[in-house]
């Protein structure tokens, strides 16, 4: 079993470190799982995770990962321009102010 | 009434005049371009005597806006052949609008090979011999100034490139510490300055009136929505991604998605992205201790300080700074993975007055060219020095990549209108390409860099891998971006007001509540549209029509790894963009 390939930027950068983790982390799973009962399984705060790559692409966090993909969890606070060319809104409440 | 000062460098003359009627209310690029197409000859050669080069503040720039000190360049381009704005923020641009100053147009030239000072002062100023700085690199150069005119020294100057007329040489300003590290860096304007002899200017702020609102309360109702939109926003805020990790927190990110330029153009990921990054930048400073720092700011009240300043191992000053832009450049685009060859190599660009931009993508293609190997750092800084040393072959490579790439028969050179590709790969990231490709400026990021809140409305699908919708974004894209240039802010501000729309509100406030105008969110569209209408026409006297709105040929049939793909927007959708 190859297991998913995570990596985490930004403050979960950060966080990986502290727990002295590897980047990436080559996380085991039985089954297949989505982003987000991956991002679960590793103790990751939801709110510390704005957008999550799968092999390379933005997917939602209800995109299922299984063995041998690529994640990486990006935090709050990509500029805006690329989170918008990233495809990272598509993924979000359409939540345009206050 | 604001003034404009002329200083003509045939004449040695310095006079100052009221600003005429159309230019009251604008700034910044609205400002620079407008007085560039109506004064400068689009034919013109950009080193002759008919060009001009144009400073101005931005329209909020010297007052308590946050994060407004933005300095407007412009001229006719020597790189592109077009017209050129590049922006930076400094104290200089502060002073200047203090000063009273809406615009400094710089004239004439030289042809003795004489170089000149400009001192100028609250009633104009004057031209002074200043062959003791020849040659002298931007650190020296900064060194002598301060010793003259004292450690608060505020001032321009260009490095040796600049004099050497190449067309990579950008204009550096000081920084709140008197680094000479703030670049209006692209586009070749350092060449024009060095083209009329002018080494260097620095600013007396005695006696200055400075900046007055004409509505103080509108500007002070938008001031606090913009400041409370950019300390609340986890871009901006104080601990936040660009004050903790700088822009260089967009390696991996860009990286990931398979859009960082790699290798001149060949990938669009590098397997050594996660050591050039800014989370490898923030680690080094918190190792090293010393000198370095992250959350460093380029002017006095810029509230989200996303520079920094990068320590040796023993904790002494490396350089400042290290961005996005160019740990890519010099980093990935050249397969470099050592952050302190990279960051020898920005001391050495900001040294010789150089965009390191254009001098990244020049040595990729350089590499591509088989005069370097790609990550071989040491070869690179040789090749770098051979510009400060200006031998044949550092003049070929200070014309930037594409030049340097005709002269080596390259074929694979990242350049539109003859401008180096920054850090975003086109074919990965389709949108970022149409603003390269159609932005009167060349290749430019900046250019499309704001998301004005109403567009994550239709935004809500956009796949960076296709070609839908791109055109009709990029313009929009471009237009509030012109407008964010002309008011003076860092475009940084731009990034909270996608979520927090009252800050994009509390944005155009200021800018009503300094010149009494009574401009509506609509209204910044329309501007921006404005600005860059004058900018094509501009562009289409001086020959560079819709014809040269393409990208680099090989973007069309190379497929880039690791989503295979090419750059599929057609010459008739891009045609779109300014119909």
């Amino acid at each position: 079993m190859s297991g998913i390939e995570v990596r985490a930027f930004g403050k979960l950068y950060f966080l990986f470190k502290e727990r002295g983790w590897p980047s990436p982390k080559i996380v085991h799973i039985a089954n297949p799982l989505t982003v987000d009962e991956l991002r679960e399984q590793m103790q990751i705060q939801r709110e510390d995770v704005e957008a999550a790559f799968v092999n390379r692409v933005v997917e939602p966090f209800s995109f299922m990962v299984k063995e041998g993909d690529r994640v990486a969890f990006v935090p709050p606070g990509i500029p805006s321009i690329h989170r918008f060319n990233l495809g990272f809104y598509k993924n979000q409440p359409q939540d345009t102010g206050k | 009434m604001k003034k404009l000062v002329r200083v003509n460098l045939t004449t040695k003359k310095v006079t100052v005049e009221p600003a005429p009627e159309e230019y009251q209310g604008k700034g910044g690029r609205w400002l620079t371009s407008l007085v560039v197409a109506e004064e400068v000859p689009a034919g013109c050669h950009p080193l002759g005597p008919n060009n001009k080069v144009i400073f101005a503040p931005g329209i909020v720039t010297g007052s308590s806006a946050p994060s407004s000190g933005r300095i407007s360049v412009g001229a006719k381009s020597p790189l592109t052949g077009g017209i050129k704005e590049s922006n930076a923020g400094t104290p200089f641009s502060q002073k200047l609008a203090r000063m009273g100053y809406q615009a400094l147009i710089v004239e004439g030239i030289i042809e003795d090979g004489s170089r000149w000072l400009l001192k100028l002062d609250i009633n104009g100023g004057e031209l002074v011999p200043a062959d003791s700085l020849k040659w002298m690199g931007t650190y020296d150069c900064a060194d002598s100034l301060r010793e003259t005119y004292g450690d608060k020294a505020t001032f321009m100057l260009i490095g040796p490139a600049g004099e050497a007329k190449m067309t990579m040489a950008g204009i550096a300003f000081n920084d709140p510490e008197g680094r000479p590290a703030r670049y209006s860096g692209r586009g070749g304007l350092g060449a024009v300055l060095g083209s009329k002899g002018l080494k260097a200017i620095i600013l007396d702020d005695t006696g200055s009136p400075g900046v007055s609102p004409v509505d103080q309360e509108i500007f002070k109702k938008g001031q606090k929505k913009l400041v409370d939109a950019i300390k609340t926003h986890p871009i901006t805020m104080a601990g936040g991604t660009l004050n903790a990790y700088g822009t260089a927190a967009l390696i991996n990110v860009l990286n990931e998605a398979g859009g960082l330029p790699t290798n001149n153009f060949r990938s669009g990921a590098f397997e050594f992205a996660d050591k050039i990054g800014g989370e490898a930048i923030a680690e080094a400073v918190e190792k090293r201790g010393g000198a370095g720092m992250m959350g460093h700011g380029c002017h006095p009240g810029c509230i989200i300080r996303c520079s920094n300043v990068y320590p040796k191992e023993d904790g002494s000053e490396h350089v400042s700074c290290i961005e996005y832009e160019s740990t890519w450049s010099l980093g990935a685009n050249c397969g470099i993975d050592n952050l302190d060859h990279i960051a020898e190599m920005i001391r050495i660009c900001n040294d010789l007055g150089i965009d390191t931009i254009e001098a990244g993508v020049m040595l990729g293609v350089a590499m591509e060219a088989g005069l370097a190997e790609f990550g071989d750092s040491e070869a690179a800084i040789k090749l770098l020095q051979e510009i400060g040393q200006r031998t044949p072959l550092g003049h070929i490579l200070g014309q930037g990549a594409q030049l340097t790439g005709e002269a080596y028969g390259v074929t694979r050179i990242p350049t539109v209108k003859r401008q180096g590709m920054p850090a975003y790969e086109p074919r990965a990231v389709k949108g970022i390409g149409v603003t390269y490709i159609t932005s009167p400026m060349g290749a430019d990021h900046t250019a499309g860099y704001t998301v004005a809140p109403e567009i994550v409305k239709v935004g809500g699908d956009v796949d960076p891998l296709s070609g839908k919708d791109k055109v009709a974004l990029s313009r929009a894209f471009q237009e509030t971006t012109a407008f964010i240039d002309a008011s003076g802010y860092c475009l940084f501000i731009a990034f909270p007001i996608l979520d927090i729309a009252s800050g994009f509100e509390g944005a155009v406030e200021t800018v009503n509540g300094m010149v009494g105008a009574n401009y509506s969110l609509d209204d910044v569209n329309t501007i921006g549209r404005e600005i860059l209408l004058t900018e094509k026409e501009f562009n289409t006297r001086a020959g560079i029509t819709s014809a040269a709105d393409r990208p680099p040929e090989f973007m069309r049939y190379e497929k880039l790894p690791p989503h295979n793909q090419v750059f599929d927007i057609t010459d008739e959708e891009l045609d779109e963009f300014w119909k």
